[in-house]
């Protein structure tokens, strides 16, 4: 009969879980800016977070634009 | 998979972000903010900031043409249209929050306008993209969820039709027609327009950030007001970014 794990054991193992699941939720598609972080935005960098008027149900991730065929007239 | 993933834990973070501190110097980036509110609504006002800059941006696509109020069911400011000139859906970075309504920042001239739309009344997406550029530095920072994913070198506006500064955001996605040239594969257009040109090949002088023909020209302030990347970066960045994108721009 095999020994059961130790507690310290099994809490490594969950550990390392829960830490794969993280890894994954947050990973990046493979590309040029997926695979490819230098380091975290300076501290300083202000974000607008304002969430209180949408309910979390209603928030959908927002999808890659579809690029319009066009001849552009900015001022290249 | 990822997506869903995604969701799930943008929406396990969201009851703690909206509890989050106020942040002083977003707002402040607006180069004409509104007039300010009545000193008894001034506190809930203020933006926040996230707990996890990954979920830095909301977005608000317009699913019908759309009246932009003042203040929450103020006078009319704007009407949007649901479409950009360029045929994009109307996807308009938003700003704030206040009961069901929403402040988003409106593209165009003058520089800093935002109003106000019903939360109930739009499309509200999420992302955790975001772009700086510096044009002292030529250096545009493509950023992820908190991390930077690139630094790359940047034309910017020339001595004479100089780059607008302030916070922008993606507007438009346009392939050219010819990939080799002047605007490269692929044009973001911004909600930014030149303070000086105001036509430009049948444009309005409105920014744009694109690949190029001239890559020499590329770490340059050579430029009629757009910025210009290298034509791998802008082909990665047409692949990921959404309308809406948040775009800062500073000296």
């Amino acid at each position: 009969m095999l020994p059961r794990p130790a507690p310290r054991a099994r809490a490594a193992v969950a550990l390392a879980g829960l830490s794969a699941l993280i890894a994954l939720a947050v990973a990046t598609p493979a590309g040029a800016f997926g695979t490819q972080a230098v380091g975290p935005t300076p501290a300083a960098t202000p974000a607008p977070v304002p969430t209180g008027a949408v309910a979390p149900g209603v928030i959908t991730g927002a999808t890659p634009a579809s690029p319009i065929p066009a001849q552009p007239d900015f001022a290249g | 998979m990822r997506a869903g993933t995604r969701l799930l834990l943008a929406a396990a973070l969201l009851p703690a972000l909206s509890g989050c501190a106020a942040g002083p110097s977003w707002e402040s980036l607006l180069a004409q903010p509104s007039p300010p509110a009545a000193p008894s609504q001034a506190a809930t006002q203020q933006p926040v900031r996230p707990a996890d800059p990954g979920l830095s941006a909301l977005i608000a696509t317009l699913p019908r043409t759309t009246e932009v109020l003042s203040r929450p069911d103020g006078g009319v400011l704007a009407v949007q249209a649901s479409r950009t000139e360029k045929g994009s859906p109307q996807s308009l970075l938003v700003l704030q929050q206040r009961g069901g309504w929403l402040r988003v920042a409106l593209p165009g001239r003058p520089h800093g306008r935002s109003g106000w739309v019903r939360a109930a009344a739009v499309e509200v997406s999420a992302t955790d993209w975001r772009l700086e550029v510096s044009l002292s530095q030529r250096r545009l920072t493509v950023s992820r969820g908190g991390l930077v994913y690139g630094e790359h070198p940047v034309a910017v506006g020339a001595a004479s039709t100089p780059t607008p500064t302030g916070l922008f955001f993606v507007t438009d996605l346009l392939r050219p027609p010819q990939s080799g040239g002047a605007y490269g594969p692929y044009a973001f257009g911004l909600s930014a327009f030149s303070d000086v040109v105001t036509s430009f090949g049948g444009g309005r002088g409105q920014i744009g950030l694109h690949g190029t023909n001239a890559p020499a020209s590329i770490g340059t302030a050579a430029s009629s007001g757009c910025l210009r990347i290298d034509n791998d970066t802008v082909t990665a960045l047409a692949e990921q970014l959404p309308l809406g994108t948040p775009v800062e721009i500073r000296v």
